[in-house]
């Protein structure tokens, strides 16, 4: 390649300017593209985060919502007058029905959010010793029985249960 | 013919990038939309997700020291030594066991404060006079307009059954301010 066939090429090609300008224009429309989709790129992943978040937020709510109700339960279980566990007073219902043939299940509200109410159901049950009705243990005289409380909270696919287990004795 | 097609865009060029700008504006002011509303959403839930449960541990903790409790209408009817004791209310007055076996009166109550504004306060009775403070010992939480709204006490011998004479539980509800509640028991001794 000589010098004579660079300056011939220099002549033919089209002003610098024009050439610049043609360029500029093609790329401009794929930077323009290539931006615009970074952008929309980086606001999905903001907003998804933001999901997230707001996600982990409504896990926080439920759990100590759910905690809370359980530590209710623990609070009746505890108070509950000792006769009336298997009878339910004058009531003549048992809340904590005998394991495993009368387990009581109930809905109940454990809270309200800005948005809905949240429900959760309860599960009671209690254990006796000894297991057999109206006998007592043959050396106390005694009868003891363990009062089960299972909050159990669905969340979409996810359901998880808070326990609570009081021991009563006389 | 050449400079003309160098120097500008195709109608085509124009028309798809126009398009285009469309559609990405559009999604982003839509995803902008969400995000508004997403942040909305989280600030009213701060008060559940955040406040709530911390309050909550912090009474249990005070009215789980007591050896015995009652519930007043109001913070100046459990101070008051004519107070009567209801069912449900927005104060509760708490015995608390001192080292020499006597008892200090300890009131917590839902108020508004001249200086301080709504919140939940602690009264406690003078060592000595047996008289309770005319202004709060110390503020337990802050009510706000996105945050706590109101406190109820409750002694709830009705949740199992309105009819069984089984000793009641103290329940206490703390209301947001967008309707939204959280309930618990404070334990007693």
């Amino acid at each position: 390649m000589g010098r004579g066939t660079l300056l011939s090429r220099m002549k033919n090609r089209t002003p610098a300017r024009a050439q610049h300008r043609a360029g500029e224009g093609g790329w401009s429309l794929v930077e323009l593209t290539v931006s615009l989709f970074l952008l929309i790129a980086i606001a999905l992943f903001g907003l998804k985060t933001m999901v997230a978040g707001f996600m982990l937020q409504n896990w926080s709510i439920a759990q100590s919502m759910t905690d809370a109700y359980a530590g209710i339960e623990t609070a009746y279980a505890q108070r509950y007058v000792f006769s009336d566990i298997e009878s339910g007073g004058t009531s003549g219902i048992a809340h904590w029905g005998v394991y495993p043939l009368a387990v009581t299940t109930t809905a109940v509200k454990i809270g309200q959010t800005p948005s809905q109410s949240v429900t959760a159901t309860v599960i009671r049950t209690y254990h006796r010793y000894p297991t057999a009705p109206n006998t007592t243990d043959p050396v106390t005289g005694a009868v003891s029985y363990l009062l089960e409380s299972y909050v159990v909270y669905q969340n979409g696919q996810q359901k998880y249960a808070k326990i609570s287990k009081v021991y009563r004795d006389q | 013919m050449k400079r003309r097609k160098q120097g500008g865009f195709t109608l085509i060029e124009l028309t798809l990038v126009l398009g285009v700008s469309a559609l990405v504006a559009s999604a982003l002011i839509g995803m902008f939309h969400a995000h508004i509303q997403m942040l909305t959403q989280a600030l009213k839930y701060n008060f559940l997700a955040q406040d709530a449960p911390f309050i909550g541990l912090l009474m249990t903790r005070t009215i789980g020291n007591a050896e015995d409790f009652r519930i007043y209408a109001s913070g100046a009817a459990a101070r008051s030594a004519s107070g009567t004791p209801t069912l449900t209310g927005s104060a509760v007055k708490l015995w608390m066991r001192q080292p020499n076996s006597t008892f200090r009166l300890v009131v917590v109550s839902f108020e508004a404060n001249v200086t301080t504004g709504q919140g939940i306060y602690v009264y406690l009775t003078d060592l000595s006079t047996g008289a309770f403070s005319t202004t709060p010992n110390w503020e337990m939480a802050g009510a706000s307009s996105f945050s706590l709204s109101a406190v109820n006490f409750a002694f709830d011998s009705a949740t199992i059954s309105p009819t069984d004479t089984h000793p009641g539980v103290l329940l206490v509800t703390l209301n947001g301010s967008y309707n939204d509640w959280y309930k618990f028991a404070a334990e007693k001794k």
